[in-house]
């Protein structure tokens, strides 16, 4: 399908000849008060990934800045530009949020012409909650001011203000991580004990979600032990005790069947993220084999193994 | 007696009023000036000779005026006038260890890319330095000169040449042409003997139209004497600039304004130390602009920097002779340009000195532009024992003494002097000031100076450019600041980032700490234990595809193709083929209109959602060419629907332009074929009543 419009719109050859650099976005996100940066991958669809790995859009929200130039603005006026030789242009990012369906428009902080050009300075911040999965930001020139008097040869340009004139760059952030969570919730009490787990009644854990509905491990930060993350896992070895022995008690719960147990073991009709096909990838990825021949031998395999796997560096 | 050259009033001529105020800095003391320029010029003549240090000697002393007249063919008599006491005071800055006033001194051997040492010192104004890492650019610094007497200076110089050793004298005298007496009479020396004089005027040896210098040794000797100065001798080479008539109280007077707002005591305690004679002066001086490099002998551990060894009366500046703000500079510059060379410099005098990039993105390959040393520092730790003034008053910062101990953020270029002091500014402006009265907060920015700039750069003029360079386009004839040319954002940029980071810095730690938290396990934890999103899903593909008759890949069989579109005003003419395939007889091609959910509004939605004129309408279809599968050729017909005959047909097809359902605007067409394989050429002509939409059409 063509798309058609009845006015001369911003072209690529127009943009080379205007000089336009459109800098590379910065995407950022605040936690305890201080800006941390995001790394990015991709071009028109960029994927984002925090090193600290504390970063979700839905709890942390996101900054973006951005700069865009050009170099001889003025070449975007008259018949064989986009705008009348009088009107005034403006510079934008769009955003659309399509899970939310949710969009908006993000004016310039800094828009700056002088004789030698233009640079707009984008600096955003979408708070937490306001978008959520993907985010698509589009750069766009849009009718700022019409032109009082259309002068001759300038009578096919667009002169309303508000439309759209040229799109310089869309991308679209993809927020969906490719990494699951460990449901785990933080309950600070000084009448709790440091850690403990908590299992739903499970009805059948080949077809259960692995979730925080039926499982949840709470820690509790009120005693200095608690194993927390910062720019490293403070307390790693109790962490891995914590885990060891969690990952002992959900096969534990499994095995009050021992049939689901075997069908944990060897894959034998269970459901996408159900908790006994999530155990199962966990016994696959184990750099070590794990001894289900006793309880003693499991829990230790399983110290050993974790350890191991979190020990291991980051490979993304 | 010497010859003498008077330059006249003509056209393009570079009058000395001009060179005078050509350094554009009224603001600092004439005796800063010209240390800052005279070291920077014998910084720039140190460049690319052997060793590791370069020297500067300042001397101060008196003379007998009648003596030194007497070499000044028709002035000397306006002189002794003037000059009528039995001694007068005179101030020579000599550097060794320098290339000296080399290059040519007639007017025929001038090579258009580089006048030479001795040319652009005695005769340019403003002529740009061509040596790279030079600290000089404008050419106008030397007016400082000219400035502190008046006007007379002897430049004296030995260098090296291919037949051995050659000393060269010469006298100038820079006056402004207009200068009146107070009772409005001409207060000039040169309008006596020359009535049109340009205010500049040489001494010399004339040959034909040159002046120049004097060669012969017993001569100079005999000028020398008249200061009590000796020559340069054995392998020395360097520059003598011998200033006469220096006006010692009013250049002391100048230092501290003299509507300053300071305290009585510190000014007495200030005026008693430094400026009771120039000597005590320039020593503060020296340490004050030159602190980098004073006496520096660690930079050769971490750089290919010379350091300068000053010395006032023949007695050194001493590392341990530095005021202890002085020496915080040079250990703050130190940690900052080793970091630029790659290597580590830990002060031992001063610990809490730390050191951070400066990192700006888009102008180089590589986002480091360099190092920024900060310190935190209390007034004990500055000074130890010693019971001194504040920072502020040394740097002539005096209404700053007692005041909130604003930050300074100093920097430099290649010759080691400090630009400024500023505390207030783009280099500042945004830090916190210290809380505490007895604490400090100071910067040191420096460069990477032999860095490029980006060969892709916007503003070509600079593509590829070394930093440095940059930098020295940068400053104006003074060398008191960096400001970026209209169409970079450079320095602002890096002045940006070094008021955050000290900001960040004087704040807390400097280091983004992070608070600890459980719940945030969950990322870390999922990441490493369990499997990625998707994990256990069937793959879609290589699937059976089946489904509904539908579902498999979708038949094209008519091609709409749009070849040229012309736009005039709210009208456009789009030429077409169309082509119907396989078994397909008919078509129908409809105009859309794009709505804002990003979806498509047909002519029939639009009338019944909106209900308003269709912001489009089909004034004409023309067919121009016809073709079935038994007449590949083509034919070439004219047929016209219009609103009002919106049909056309021939024997193997009809066309019609139409409305949609209840609407008044054509905004589809039909085709219907009586023959297969139907291809068909055209301009459809489309007004539109609001050009600002977007439209598309589809064919069923």
């Amino acid at each position: 399908m063509n798309n058609l419009y009845f006015y001369p719109k911003l072209t690529d050859a127009l943009k080379d000849k205007c000089g336009f650099t459109v800098g590379k976005y910065v995407f950022t996100y605040s936690f305890q008060d201080k800006s941390f940066g995001l790394k990015q991958k991709g071009t028109s669809t960029i994927k984002l990934s925090d090193p600290l790995e504390i970063w979700k859009v839905e709890t942390e929200g996101i900054s973006i800045s951005k700069t865009v130039s050009i170099a001889y603005p003025h070449l975007l006026f008259g018949p064989d530009g986009i705008a009348c030789t009088d009107a005034a242009i403006g510079i934008c990012i769009m955003w659309t949020n399509k899970t939310l369906t949710q969009t908006g428009c993000i004016l310039p902080e800094s828009d700056i012409e002088t004789d030698t050009g233009r640079v707009c300075s984008f600096n955003y911040t979408f708070d937490p909650g306001l978008v959520q999965g993907d985010l698509e930001l589009s750069v766009i020139l849009y009718l700022k001011k019409k032109a009082d008097s259309v002068q001759s040869g300038e009578e096919k340009l667009n002169n309303e203000e508000g439309v759209t004139i040229g799109e310089v760059e869309t991308v679209v952030l993809d927020f969906n991580s490719v990494y699951m969570e460990f449901p785990i919730e933080e309950y600070n009490s000084p009448n709790e004990p440091l850690w403990w787990l908590y299992f739903s009644q499970w009805e059948d854990p080949k077809v259960d979600l692995f979730d925080r509905e039926n499982i949840c491990l709470y820690l509790n930060p009120h005693y200095a032990a608690c194993p927390m993350v910062g720019e490293e896992i403070k307390n790693f070895d109790l962490l891995v005790d914590i885990m060891a022995t969690t990952y002992m008690m959900i096969f534990q719960k499994i095995n009050e069947d021992p049939e689901d147990l075997k069908a944990t073991q060897q894959n034998l009709g269970l459901e996408n993220n159900s908790i006994c096909s999530i155990m199962h990838q966990f016994i696959e990825s184990c750099p070590e084999p794990l001894h289900f021949e006793s309880q003693e031998a499991l829990l230790k395999s399983l110290h050993i193994n974790i350890r191991k796997m979190l020990e291991e560096g980051d490979d993304q | 007696m010497l010859d003498r050259l008077i330059l006249k009033t003509d056209y393009a001529v570079s009058y000395g009023s001009v060179t005078l105020k050509s350094l554009q800095n009224d603001n600092i003391p004439e005796l800063d000036l010209l240390v800052r320029e005279s070291i920077q010029n014998s910084s720039d003549a140190a460049l690319g000779m052997p060793g590791q240090s370069y020297n500067v000697n300042f001397t101060t002393g008196t003379f007998v005026p009648a003596d030194f007249n007497s070499f000044l063919t028709d002035i000397e008599t306006d002189l002794n006038d003037r000059f009528p006491s039995e001694f007068a005071d005179f101030l020579e800055i000599r550097d060794t260890g320098t290339c000296g006033l080399t290059g040519c001194v007639r007017k025929s051997e001038i090579k258009s890319d580089d006048h030479g040492n001795f040319f652009k010192l005695i005769y340019d104004t403003g002529k740009r330095q061509t040596k790279a890492n030079a600290g000089g650019n404008w050419g106008f610094g030397k007016s400082v000169y000219y400035r502190v007497g008046i006007g007379i200076v002897i430049f004296y110089s030995r260098i090296k040449t291919n037949a051995g050793f050659e000393s060269r004298l010469i006298i100038t005298l820079v006056e402004d042409e207009g200068k009146k007496n107070s009772d409005g009479t001409d207060a000039t020396i040169l309008n006596k003997i020359e009535p049109l004089s340009a205010g500049k005027a040489w001494w010399g040896i004339k040959e034909g139209d040159d002046l120049l210098p004097l060669y012969d040794e017993d001569f100079i000797n005999a000028v020398l004497n008249v200061f009590g100065l000796a020559p340069f001798t054995g392998d020395k080479t360097g520059t003598s600039i011998i200033i006469p008539y220096i006006d010692s109280d009013k250049l002391l007077g100048d230092i501290v304004p003299a509507d300053a707002d300071i305290r009585d005591d510190i000014k007495e305690n200030f005026t008693e130390v430094w400026t009771t004679t120039i000597a005590d002066y320039l020593k503060l001086a020296i340490q004050k602009w030159y602190a980098p490099k004073l006496h520096n002998l660690q930079l050769r551990n971490f750089s290919n920097k010379k350091w300068l060894l000053a010395t006032v009366n023949n007695v050194p500046i001493k590392k341990n002779d530095m005021l202890p703000f002085f020496r915080l500079v040079q250990e703050l510059y130190n940690t900052a340009i080793a970091k630029t060379y790659g290597k580590d410099y830990i002060s031992e005098l001063f610990e809490d000195i730390s050191c951070e990039p400066v990192n700006v993105r888009n102008y180089f390959d590589g986002m480091t532009t360099g190092y920024l040393s900060v310190i935190k520092i209390s007034t004990d730790k500055l000074n130890g024992t010693q019971n001194l003034l504040s920072p502020y008053d040394y740097i002539g910062h005096f209404e700053a003494d007692g005041g909130l101990n604003e930050p300074i953020v100093m920097c430099t270029r290649d010759p080691g002097m400090v630009i400024d002091y500023p505390i207030a500014g783009p280099w500042v402006k945004g830090i916190t000031p210290p809380e505490d009265q007895n604490m400090f907060l100071f910067g040191f920015y420096m460069p990477i100076i032999e860095k490029r700039l980006r060969e892709n750069l916007n503003v070509t003029e600079y593509a590829g450019m070394e930093f440095g360079e940059y930098l020295r386009r940068c400053e104006a004839s003074d060398h008191m600041g960096w400001d970026d040319p209209a169409k970079m954002q450079l320095v602002a940029k890096i002045q940006k980032n070094c008021v955050r980071i000290i900001e960040e810095k004087s704040s807390g730690d400097g280091e983004k700490k992070i608070e600890a938290t459980a719940s945030k396990l969950a990322n870390k934890l999922g990441k490493k234990l369990l499997p990625r999103i998707g994990y256990g899903k069937k793959s879609n593909a290589g699937g059976s595809g089946s489904g509904s008759g539908s579902g498999g890949a979708k038949i094209v069989n008519a091609v709409l193709d749009f070849t040229e579109q012309r736009m005039f005003g709210n009208r456009m003419e789009i030429d077409f083929t169309l082509t119907l395939m396989h078994s397909k007889k008919s078509a129908d091609i409809t105009v859309l209109i794009a709505s804002e959910g990003g979806g498509w509004i047909t002519p029939k939605s639009w009338q019944e959602d909106i209900g308003t004129k269709f912001p489009v309408e089909i004034e004409k279809l023309q067919i121009t060419s016809i073709s079935y599968s038994s007449d590949n050729s083509g034919e070439n017909v004219d047929l016209i629907c219009l609103p009002a005959s919106p049909e056309c047909s021939v024997d193997v097809a009809s066309f019609s332009i139409q409305c949609a359902e209840e609407s008044k605007e054509f905004s589809s067409v039909s085709v219907k074929a009586s023959v297969f394989n139907l291809k068909i050429s055209g301009t459809l002509s489309l007004f539109a009543i609001d050009k600002k939409y977007q439209f598309s059409v589809k064919i069923d």
